[in-house]
């Protein structure tokens, strides 16, 4: 089933179809190799960035990532520092579950945690964040595709996946109710080339950051005009079948 | 006046678009075109062509118009066989043609459902096996138009929504088969359109009545999270980001371009609350 996709893509997506001069992107985790692609695909659109973890960005911010403060402070200085904040990514990925046969509950919490909580706060944080800026956003998720299927040996991973999924649709109805402008969508991705996996079945051909960082892209820009609470999947077709 | 933004997004790309003569078809033509793609866009109506042929005249476009009735299975064969013979190589298709008839389940008749389901069904059935049969040596993409009515229930749509649903899984099935071609499937669902203000479309007027209409129009923007109609144009760029390289991962994904209802449970909702 590992097919080839689009053999005929060679051309990277083009700096002239999406234009963010002018315009702020904070990425909330530089350090993937997905964070990396969405820096480099934000840049070449014109935005300036800031972001979390060390990486090629205007400004890289310390975050303490399970402090509603510490995202504050660096939404703040994002805000200070380059004027404006358009585009938030919220980069989650994928942890290791404990096994249906462990009785403790602590491996569950802890996956939780280390996924959901970050995502949370980050996306929260950030719309109230976007909101004072006063210019409207775009919030765009980065999730496992496991949001939308189970996957042997990630009881937790996938619940997790799926709680971030569904709160990125509700703060997308909040969002719309309140007029500010802002629209919540999400990209959820199978296995990223390089990077440590999910349990996927093996047949899934794995994406490259480069593609994942392309449909973010789209929700940042004109794509996300009319588009919120909406899950995009990068996935090769995973999910399809 | 047309507002279009244009790319290279779609340089070098061969698209056919099916109902290019009207509505979001032609817009997606414009979008397309607008994009860098060779447009070649088909349909029944020879005066729609026209209008269509006259807007991208306005923004310096250009695009080919074939004729094209999608539920005949020779007519696919011609227009197939013209984008091969004109530019050797066809890198997109946009099942766009669709109908609608709204009928409580009582009153639709079989003939009203052998209607929907020839042209949302059979035309993007034979439109994506005569796609695949080209495509199948150099990749490609199909995007099928569905509506929202083929993700949940809704009154009056027993017909359009299967039929729709039909078109949402002819891409899910194709995205599977064509994996190993490097041919991509996807479906958009559009919520409600407006080209001209809120203004009621023509044929919501001749459906409703043109009081009936203004409610209509009036009960979409109140049960759209995002609280307006969605324009044609937003719908012509998520079907030209799936024509393009930058969703070449993307496939066998139902995309919804709706204003934000199916986030959660809006179009029912609105539904139960409309009584």
């Amino acid at each position: 089933m590992c097919g080839r996709i689009a053999p005929n893509s060679r051309r990277a997506y083009s700096p002239a179809m999406t234009d963010l001069s002018n315009k702020v992107a904070f990425v909330a985790g530089a350090r993937s190799s997905i964070g990396r692609a969405c820096i480099s695909a934000l840049r070449s659109a014109g935005a300036q960035i800031c972001a979390v973890g060390a990486g090629d960005a205007d400004r890289n911010l310390d975050v303490d990532v399970y402090d509603a403060e510490s995202w504050d402070e660096a939404f703040d200085t994002c805000v200070k520092t380059l004027g404006r904040l358009d585009v938030l990514v919220i980069p989650t990925a994928g942890k290791s579950s404990p096994p249906i046969e462990d009785a403790a509950l602590a491996g569950f919490v802890s996956t939780h945690r280390a996924m959901v909580v970050p995502a949370f706060l980050a996306q929260n944080r950030g719309i109230v964040a976007m909101r004072k800026a006063g210019n409207g956003g775009a919030v765009v998720h980065v999730i496992p595709a496991a949001a939308r299927a189970g996957l042997e040996g990630a009881v937790a991973a996938c619940t997790a996946s799926a709680g971030i999924l569904f709160s990125s649709k509700s703060a997308s109805l909040e969002c719309a109710k309140e007029k500010d402008g802002i629209v919540v969508n999400a990209v959820l991705v199978g296995p990223v080339a390089g990077e440590p996996q999910l349990p996927y079945p093996k047949d899934v051909a794995a994406v490259p950051p480069q593609a994942v960082a392309d449909a973010v892209l789209f929700y940042a820009t004109d794509g996300a005009v009319y588009m919120s609470g909406m899950d995009l999947p990068v996935d090769g077709g995973f999910l399809a079948g | 006046m047309t507002d279009i933004h244009k790319t290279d997004q779609l340089a070098g790309k061969v698209v056919l678009i099916t109902g290019g003569t009207s509505g979001l078809g032609r817009w997606t033509t414009l979008v397309t075109a607008a994009q860098g793609a060779t447009v070649v866009y088909s349909g029944r109506n020879a005066d729609g062509a026209a209008e269509t042929e006259r807007r991208l005249k306005e923004v310096s476009l250009e695009a080919e118009y074939l004729p094209h009735d999608v539920t005949k299975e020779d007519e696919w064969q011609s227009v197939i066989d013209a984008v091969m013979k004109r530019h050797g190589r066809l890198d997109g298709l946009v099942n766009n043609s669709g109908v609608s008839r709204l009928k409580p389940m009582d009153q639709l008749s079989l003939e009203d459902l052998e209607f929907l389901l020839s042209v949302n069904v059979d035309g993007m059935f034979l439109g994506t096996q005569h796609a695949f049969r080209v495509m199948q040596s150099r990749g490609g993409s199909i995007v099928n138009i569905s509506a929202l009515n083929a993700l949940r229930g809704s009154p009056n749509s027993t017909g359009y929504g299967m039929a729709k649903a039909g078109t949402t899984h002819l891409a899910r099935a194709a995205a599977i088969e064509g994996r190993k071609y490097g041919i991509r499937a996807n479906a958009v669902h559009p919520g409600v359109l407006f080209e001209d203000g809120d203004k009621p479309s023509p044929g919501a007027i001749s459906l409703f009545g043109e009081e009936g209409a203004q409610k209509f129009v009036q009960f979409n923007i109140d049960t759209t999270p995002l609280g307006r109609l969605g324009h044609p144009r937003d719908i012509g760029t998520a079907v030209a980001f799936l024509l393009s390289d930058a969703s070449r991962h993307v496939t066998g994904a139902a995309v919804s371009v709706d204003g934000g209802r199916m986030a959660g449970e809006y179009l029912h909702h609105g539904i139960k609350s409309q009584k």
